[in-house]
């Protein structure tokens, strides 16, 4: 949908419910992946672009 | 002439007058009738109790209603197949042979079907002016028409009758071009899809059938459309009649006679060689029922496209109309033949109100960026006074919600038949305003 | 010889001479006669019609008080009686367009003709187009003033006397969402041929009918520096203070809030709402910071990643939003953006 209408940079996180949310990893876990999401955010907006595009958080399985 | 060959000899005799007689002959273009022959010719007992014949010309204070479907009036008096193939014993490729065709008359039939209907796949109020004001706007206002009025025999059902319309209205098309049969042609043409220049950008007509079941449904080859995955056709077969219209849904629309009489098929073959090379047609069946099966169409029309080598792609449906959810398989088909690398361009109808304030497209893709208009559905044709003259019925309803009315009063209604493919013809547009 | 036309001329404070980005927090107030390009206006409309008043607002005082702003001119609208209401031109001013934009079309419900002009792309052509408004197109600049006015005065005539107006084309407005249907005098296969050949050779061609999508935006360059970039966050997850008390709705929203974040490290659970219609508000409201992860990003702001975040919190609904709605509401937080000087937003979405 964000492609459609034009966004130019977009992050994918979670579900549409809970963007920035993972309540399935314990409350420090999910801090940790917000702060992740949130730095990839940061990367989206240094990278140069030409159109929409789709930036992933990957997400590391934490021990 | 080669066996698998598809070149075609059109042999016209122009028909400006059109008589009852003793006999059935054509003469200086008076085209004179044995009711009776006639009759005999396509009968059908067991479905069809009583067929009525009358004659329409242009310029008369008469008014056809119930309109189901029009004809052209062809025989193939040569060559592989018949004319309408798959309705007259084998489904044999057409396209090739000579024919004999009656020009400037159209076969009109006229009926309403024994069982109600309801919903979607209802037959729609659908009218022929010969005269008035809102003539210029509906088809065969300008054709020497002859108009079956169909009855139904008792306790036929609406599959059934439609069955048997649809033979009664061929043969009698076949019956009325074979009155021509020893007769040297006035005019003729050859259909042949000649080498060209190579540089020629290769162009494929890819029309989206109308098919959603009886009452909304197309024919091709004998065969509804129902199951249909695209596939090319000869433009000879569309002139030959292999596309048979079974949709009574959208008055404006669709038509037997807009299929053989294509006006697509026809500009293309115009400038086959002249400055682009008419590769075939591609046709589809639109109306696909899921999102998944909507995608699927374009992408399946946009590789049958590809494959027969098309550089561009002319592109409609329901001859020129869209709407409602068959918009989706329509733009669907747009997008994927752009991502095929084949360069489109779609004409469609607007939709929205009379004074074109409400949103005219109602489903779109960014790819569709070459549109041909043929005008608002809900511009306002000029209304029309009485007329002297009804053939078909005595009421009319204009919309399925509506009382009956008086059919010979004066009509300001939207449902004039074939109107999209007129405003095709005479060259309607819409502008923003 | 017909009567003269009495003309309502709105402008804002910048083209009514009073000065630049000091001058927008101007009330709105109405002077008789003309000022800064109702002059010339004037001058086009000759002895046909008269500017009986101007009306001259800050456009960050329309902004601020849109609502009383429109009934406050109304009002003297009203009073005046005139035959026709013209704004602007706005060219490519944003806040400008908008007013021009609301204005026009409160003139046009209560029946009184209304003409614009301003550039393609002002945000206010966007949003307003699609309430069928007279929108002359213009140039970016007031380069352009001259023809704006020509165009304007022109249309501005006509539709002041209910006379038929011609094609977006002829006349030089903005399509306008209506569509007319004429004769092209050419049948629809032989013009479907020519544009495919022109498409075809690379050659310019026009579409017949153009649709109103989402416009492309070219993405601006990336930040040199966050580190000293003030990010704003603005979301359409409808996160709310406990008690909604701006009523936003839980679906088709047409207005939006902003709400104070100083001084907060994350988004306690219980201070928040979330009324967004369209999705499951539990996950949200168990953590609001799922939703707007003000946690992370004051972290990112302690480490000194960013340079700032906005003190305040931006928010409505896009569930089921229209288009238009959604463009206005847009357009007037990125106005505010950019009066606060944000280089980067954040926006949550669900």
């Amino acid at each position: 949908m964000a492609t459609r209408v034009g966004a130019n940079r977009i992050v994918r996180g979670g579900q549409f419910h809970h963007p920035f949310g993972k309540p399935d990893l314990l409350p420090d876990e999910e801090y940790v992946w917000r702060c992740k999401f949130v730095h990839r955010i940061l990367d989206a907006l240094g990278t140069p672009v030409q159109q929409p595009t789709v930036f992933d958080v990957e997400l590391e399985v934490l021990v | 002439m080669m066996p698998g060959d598809f070149s075609l000899d059109v042999n016209d005799f122009a028909i400006h007058r059109l008589v009852f007689a003793s006999q059935t002959q054509y003469q200086h273009g008076t085209l004179s009738i044995e009711r009776e022959a006639l009759l005999a010719a396509i009968a059908e007992p067991q479905i069809v109790s009583n067929i009525e014949v009358h004659l329409a010309h242009p310029g008369e204070s008469c008014r056809i209603v119930h309109v189901l479907d029009a004809v052209e009036s062809m025989v193939k008096l040569s060559g592989r197949s018949t004319v309408y193939p798959g309705h007259f014993g084998s489904a044999i490729p057409a396209g090739s042979g000579r024919n004999h065709r009656l020009q400037g008359l159209a076969l009109l039939v006229s009926a309403e079907f024994p069982e109600p209907t309801s919903g979607a796949l209802s037959p729609h109020e659908s009218i022929v002016d010969m005269s008035g004001p809102a003539a210029p706007y509906c088809a065969f206002s300008d054709t020497a028409n002859v108009v079956l009025v169909c009855h139904p025999a008792p306790s036929v059902t609406n599959a059934e009758f439609d069955a048997g319309l649809h033979r009664v209205k061929l043969k009698a098309a076949v019956y009325l071009a074979q009155a021509t049969a020893a007769l040297a042609p006035e005019t003729w043409q050859t259909y042949a899809l000649t080498p060209t220049e190579p540089e020629l950008p290769r162009v494929v007509f890819v029309d989206q059938l109308h098919q959603q079941g009886l009452m909304a449904q197309t024919f091709l080859y004998g065969k509804h459309t129902q199951g249909l995955e695209p596939t090319l056709l000869h433009p000879n077969e569309m002139l030959d009649g292999a596309l048979v219209n079974g949709n009574y849904r959208q008055p404006g629309r669709a038509i037997t006679y807009a299929h053989s009489q294509s006006y697509m098929v026809r500009e293309l073959y115009r400038r086959h060689g002249v400055d682009i090379h008419f590769r075939g047609v591609v046709i589809g069946r639109g109306w696909q029922e899921t999102q998944f099966l909507k995608e699927r169409q374009g992408w399946m029309m946009a590789r049958v496209a590809r494959l027969c080598g098309a550089d561009v792609a002319i592109i409609t449906a329901d001859v020129g109309g869209t709407g409602g959810n068959n918009t989706i398989d329509f733009m669907q088909t747009i997008k994927a033949c752009e991502h095929m690398g084949i360069r489109t361009v779609a004409i469609m109808q607007e939709s929205g109100n009379p004074d074109g304030s409400e949103p005219t497209v109602v489903d779109h893709v960014p790819e569709a960026d070459a549109l041909v208009s043929v005008g608002g559905i809900g511009w306002r044709i000029p209304a029309a006074p009485a007329v002297e003259r009804v053939i078909g019925g005595e009421t009319v309803r204009p919309n399925l919600a509506d009382e009956p009315q008086d059919a010979s009063g004066p009509l300001d209604v939207g449902c004039w038949y074939g109107a999209i493919w007129k405003r095709s013809e005479i060259g309607l547009s819409a502008v923003d305003a | 010889m017909t009567q003269s036309l009495r003309v309502v001329h709105f402008i804002n404070a910048f083209y009514g001479g009073m000065g630049g980005e000091e001058a927008a927090q101007t009330p709105v107030q109405i002077q008789d006669g003309v000022a800064g390009p109702g002059r010339l206006l004037a001058q086009r409309l000759g002895d046909q019609a008269e500017i009986v008043a101007t009306i001259i607002c800050g456009d960050g005082y329309f902004s601020a008080y849109e609502d009383e702003v429109a009934d406050w001119v109304m009002t003297r609208l009203q009073a005046l009686r005139p035959d026709v209401f013209i704004a602007g031109p706005a060219f490519r001013s944003g806040r400008y367009g908008l007013s021009c934009g609301r204005l026009c079309l409160e003139a046009e419900r209560a029946g009184i003709p209304a003409v614009t002009g301003m550039h393609v792309e002002n945000p206010g052509s966007d949003l307003y187009r699609g309430e069928h408004l007279y929108i002359v197109a213009t140039e970016a600049s007031a380069v352009g003033m001259s023809q704006a006015i020509e165009r304007i005065a022109a249309l501005a005539l006509k539709r002041g006397r209910s006379e038929a107006i011609g094609t977006a084309a002829a006349e030089g407005f903005l399509p306008r969402a209506v569509r007319r249907t004429v004769p092209s005098g050419r049948p629809a296969a032989e013009r479907a041929v020519e544009m495919a050949l022109r498409k075809w050779r690379q050659e310019p061609y026009t579409s017949e009918i153009t649709i109103e999508t989402f416009e492309v935006i070219p993405p601006p360059s990336p930040l040199p520096d966050l580190s000293t970039t003030l990010c704003a966050i603005v979301t359409e997850s409808g996160l709310v203070r406990t008690g909604n008390p701006d009523r936003l709705p839980s679906a088709g929203a047409t207005h939006w809030a902003a709400y104070s974040i100083a001084g907060m490290h994350r988004l306690v659970p219980g201070e928040w709402d979330a009324v967004h219609g369209g999705f499951d508000n539990t996950a949200a409201l168990q953590d609001p910071n799922r939703v707007v992860p003000l946690d992370a990003l004051r972290d990112l702001e302690r480490q000194g990643k960013i340079g700032r975040l906005l003190d305040e919190l931006f928010v409505t609904v896009g569930n089921m939003g229209s288009l238009n709605a959604m463009k206005r509401i847009g357009a007037e937080i990125a106005a505010v953006l950019q009066q606060r000087g944000v280089g980067a937003v954040i926006v949550p979405a669900t």
